[in-house]
């Protein structure tokens, strides 16, 4: 489960005195290692194509609560993949989503990058949970144009690369906002 | 030092002074307010009936927070008027110190309309609202339908946006408004959008003394996927 492993390490990295800068995260994230306290909110949807694993549309909400600890304090995210019918919400209280663990994010910009554990249904299916990494991006506004943009959205399931689950790549919203706040 | 500087403030000047401010805040600053909701269904018509489901509503937001509401159904209607599958609803929203805002999703599948009438693969409905400093606006961009076909008559094939407001008359039952955009607010203090992707608007006709048709009214309604946001002072 390399995707648990890299939330236990990124939120072990998160909770020492080790300055934020030296944290260690996956290489596909990017972005500088910070985590000040920080709101971030939006939804909307976007439309990503190969080659990236999870692509067709995809639509989101979520509302992200970053405390100084880089732990998220309280949050909700929905995604669904319409392709596959697949539904996945992470729940976030008093630090700690809805299956024990502990989300953890960064932020770089006027970007955040949140790992947390999802719980995930595929079309009638039964609910489980995956790692899921989020990254979202407020680039401007509106967020969305009548093309696509400025701001960004992207989706991973660290686990899982099968239908319905993968990685979106960053793709810029075809409708909707993300807000930085 | 202070208390003498302040004293040696002409009253008049400082009420000017403050007057001023307050009103260059109420142009400058970001909205106050925020709401946002998004329903999958709706059916109010002579022979059927089913509430707004399923209902996400934008919680009241104070502060700096923001919040999200989240719905969804595997499946909804009445049986000869409507059906559709995979409904999810989304609003969220968050009143920033530079920007406020609210973006609401609606989405359903498998959509047919009074027994085949009206389907469609799928759709979205997406209307999203902002205020910064610059003024408020809202659109709907994101909005499409997935292969829909009015009486026999495709209208998009695959994934596709149609013009907002386009109306199309259904014979024997009324008309229908695709991309039924309403906007609201002033666009510079506030500003709100609702985007309804199906608006049937079934209609009787109104008969004079002689028997004869002088007009119609609506007496029905079917709406799927809606989707509300706004933003105001």
């Amino acid at each position: 489960m390399p995707g648990l492993l890299a939330v236990a390490l990124i939120a072990a990295g998160c909770q020492d005195s080790t300055p934020p800068t030296a944290l260690k995260r996956p290489s596909f994230w990017g972005g500088e290692n910070q985590c000040p306290e920080t709101k971030f909110t939006g939804g909307g949807r976007i439309d990503p194509t190969p080659p990236n694993s999870m692509f067709g549309k995809v639509t989101f909400g979520f509302n992200i609560h970053g405390a100084t600890n880089c732990v998220v304090s309280k949050g909700e995210i929905q995604v669904v993949h319409h392709p596959s019918q697949t539904k996945y919400h992470v729940s976030i209280h008093d630090g700690t989503d809805g299956f024990g663990n502990t989300p953890t994010f960064s932020v770089d910009g006027t970007c955040i990058t949140v790992f947390a554990t999802a719980r995930v249904k595929h079309v009638n299916g039964d609910w489980h949970p995956h790692p899921i990494g989020m990254r979202a991006c407020d680039n401007g506004e509106p967020g969305s144009s009548p093309g696509t943009g400025p701001d960004t959205f992207r989706w991973k399931v660290m686990d899982d690369d099968s239908f319905g689950h993968g990685d979106t790549g960053e793709t810029p919203l075809t409708g909707g906002n993300i807000q930085q706040h | 030092m202070n208390v003498k500087s302040i004293h040696a403030v002409n009253p008049l000047a400082t009420l000017a002074l403050v007057a001023g401010l307050s009103a260059w805040f109420a142009t400058a600053g970001v909205a106050q307010s925020v709401g946002g909701q998004a329903y999958g269904a709706y059916v109010n018509t002579p022979t059927a009936s089913l509430g707004q489901s399923p209902l996400a509503v934008l919680p009241a937001i104070s502060g700096t927070d923001g919040d999200i509401a989240y719905a969804e159904a595997d499946a909804s209607g009445v049986p000869g008027t409507l059906s559709s599958e995979f409904l999810n609803s989304t609003t969220s929203g968050a009143l920033g110190t530079a920007e406020a805002g609210a973006q609401s999703t609606a989405t359903a599948a498998a959509i047919n309309i009074l027994n085949g009438l009206i389907t469609a693969d799928g759709l979205v409905a997406n209307a999203v609202s902002s205020r910064t400093a610059s003024g408020a606006a809202s659109n709907a961009n994101g909005s499409t339908f997935d292969n829909l076909v009015v009486a026999g008559v495709p209208v998009t094939a695959g994934d596709a946006p149609v013009d907002p407001n386009t109306n199309i008359t259904l014979p024997g039952v009324g008309y229908v408004v695709l991309n039924e955009q309403i906007p609201t607010g002033d666009g510079v203090t506030s500003s709100g959008m609702t985007v309804n992707m199906i608006h049937v608007f079934e209609q009787s006709p109104i008969l004079g003394l002689l028997g004869q048709i002088i007009g119609y009214q609506t007496v029905g309604e079917i709406i799927v996927g809606s989707a509300t946001s706004s933003v105001g002072p």
